[in-house]
Parts: structure tokens; C-alpha cells; sequence
């Protein structure tokens, strides 16, 4: 659970960067201020990405550029946030799969991921849930292998059962920290 | 489904939700942890709504009245609707509810 807060704060630092200088000091202490009244860790970070989303939103907004369809937040210790603003924060999950197996590096990216599945995965309900399997239909026909199939752990699955091995996973990691 | 109205508001579902709360309770002030934990809309949503809705004057903020260093916690900013906001937000529910049919709104 410490992990959880200690990448929320990381978060939510970098999401106050990121906002313009002139905005900064105020909206530093009101996300930190609804930070301190959320107890429970996996909200804390719900709440620290929606910061961030805000953040680059707000800058893309000052610059005259159309609102971005995604953010990347590098967090030191941890690895990248990266996150599909159109489909909901939580594909990002799918996108830190899809990176790691890319670079070959997917326990830290994975770190990232089952930190934030845990976050979400109370908060998502029915329409939610509907709408991750919408969107991750969508990027089937796109597909250029790394949707396609993919191993884990020494054993080969499919694209369609994606979410039930990150589900497993996520869990089981979450569960070692608990 | 959203609406726009007058210039730069747009009321989508979250917003129409954030505005219930502030109809229901016109002198209430809320902080963003509150309207959150009420609403259940997420940070990425309701800040800039907030900040929308506060620029075109429907909301009014302010920082809470304490010293954090004493209080060990930073200040809360609260926001509360002005008459303009009510006005217009009444004005806006009034225009859905003509079009859709009635929201089961109190006003």
C-alpha cells in the first residue's frame, strides 16, 4: 500500500509540473488538500492521474492545441504512466502491456499497471467496463502483433484473453503487498 | 448528450451532475473532494469543469480560512453557485426538460 501512495504522490507532483507556472501554486495545494481527505490508496491514485489528465489538458488548452488524446508521465523508481484520455485512464493498463512486451521490459512497466488496476478496478463499473472491452475491439483491426497474441509467463494466449491474464496478475501482485 | 450554452458552457452529464448538487444547495459551499465523493466524478472531469464553470461566473471560489501549518493539512478551496450561475443553470434545466421531457429535478 505504501508503493500505491508513494506512486500517487509522484503523480500528483508531476501533474502540478506540468501545469502552467501561473497556476501551479494553487492548484498545488487543492489537489493536495483532496488528496489528504481520500483514505484509501487506490483512490488517492484515481484521484493524482484525474490531476494529471487535468494538467495536460489545461496546457494543451493554453497553447491552442486541441485537447490530447493521451499523456505519458515518466515516474522515476517506477517506470511510465501512460494513458489513452478518450477510452478512460484505466486502458492504460493495456497500453503498459503492450510497452513492456515492446521493450522487453515488463515488470516495470507491469509495476506501473497493477498499481493502477488496483485503483480502478472497484471504481469501474458495468458501462465502464463496456466501454474498455468498445475500445479495445476498436484496436483489434490495427492490431501489428503486439495485440495479437502474447506470452506470459512461458505460456503463449490470445488477444481475447488479455484482460482475464492481467486480471490474475494485477491480483496477485496486488495481493503480495496487501 | 451534451448542451452548449451562452459562450463556453457545456453541459454535459457530469457537469449537469456537479450543478445538481450546487441547485440543491445554493448556500452551501463545496470543497473538490466533497462534490467528488458526491458526484463520482473523477479529477480529470471535475477540475476543469470547475474552472470552466468559475470563469463564466456560475461559481464563485475561495480558500478555507486556516492556517495549514497549524492545521497540518493544506487549505480546502471552496466553491459555491452565484445568482448568475443559479439563473442560468435553472435556465438550462428548464430548456432540457423541454426537450427530453422532465429530469426528476427538484428546483
Amino acid at each position: 500500500m505504501e508503493k500505491l501512495n508513494s506512486l500517487a504522490i509522484r503523480v500528483l507532483n508531476q501533474a502540478i509540473e506540468v501545469l502552467p507556472r501561473n497556476q501551479q501554486s494553487r492548484y498545488a495545494e487543492e489537489w493536495r488538500s483532496h488528496y489528504a481527505e481520500l483514505t484509501n490508496p487506490g483512490e488517492r491514485l484515481h484521484h493524482a492521474l484525474g490531476c494529471a489528465s487535468c494538467a495536460f489538458k489545461t496546457q494543451a488548452g493554453l497553447n491552442g492545441l486541441p485537447e490530447p488524446a493521451g499523456f505519458r508521465i515518466e515516474v522515476p523508481g517506477f517506470g511510465a504512466v501512460e494513458s489513452d484520455l478518450t477510452s478512460g485512464l484505466r486502458v492504460m493498463v493495456f497500453h503498459a502491456l503492450a510497452i513492456a512486451q515492446r521493450d522487453s521490459k515488463f515488470s516495470s512497466v507491469a509495476q506501473v499497471g497493477w498499481s493502477y488496476l488496483s485503483a480502478t478496478m472497484h471504481l469501474m463499473n458495468e458501462k465502464e467496463r463496456d466501454r474498455m472491452d468498445n475500445y479495445l475491439a476498436s484496436l483489434q483491426p490495427q492490431a501489428n502483433g503486439v495485440f495479437l497474441d502474447f506470452h506470459f509467463e512461458g505460456i503463449k494466449y490470445s488477444y481475447g484473453e488479455l484482460p482475464e491474464v492481467l486480471e490474475y496478475y494485477f491480483r496477485r501482485e496486488i495481493e503480495k503487498l496487501a | 448528450m451534451s448542451r452548449k450554452l451562452n459562450s463556453n458552457i457545456r453541459l454535459s452529464g457530469p457537469a449537469l451532475r456537479m450543478l445538481k448538487i450546487f441547485i440543491e444547495h445554493p448556500m452551501k459551499e463545496f470543497s473538490g473532494a466533497e462534490i467528488a465523493k458526491v458526484t463520482g466524478i473523477g479529477s480529470g472531469t471535475l477540475y476543469p469543469l470547475l474552472a470552466r464553470f468559475e470563469q463564466e461566473r456560475w461559481l464563485t471560489s475561495r480558500w478555507e480560512k486556516i492556517d495549514p501549518s497549524e492545521e497540518k493539512r493544506p487549505r480546502r478551496h471552496y466553491y459555491k453557485i452565484t445568482g448568475h450561475g443559479q439563473n442560468c443553470a435553472r435556465q438550462a434545466l428548464t430548456e432540457l426538460q423541454t426537450d427530453f421531457g422532465a429530469l426528476g429535478w427538484k428546483s
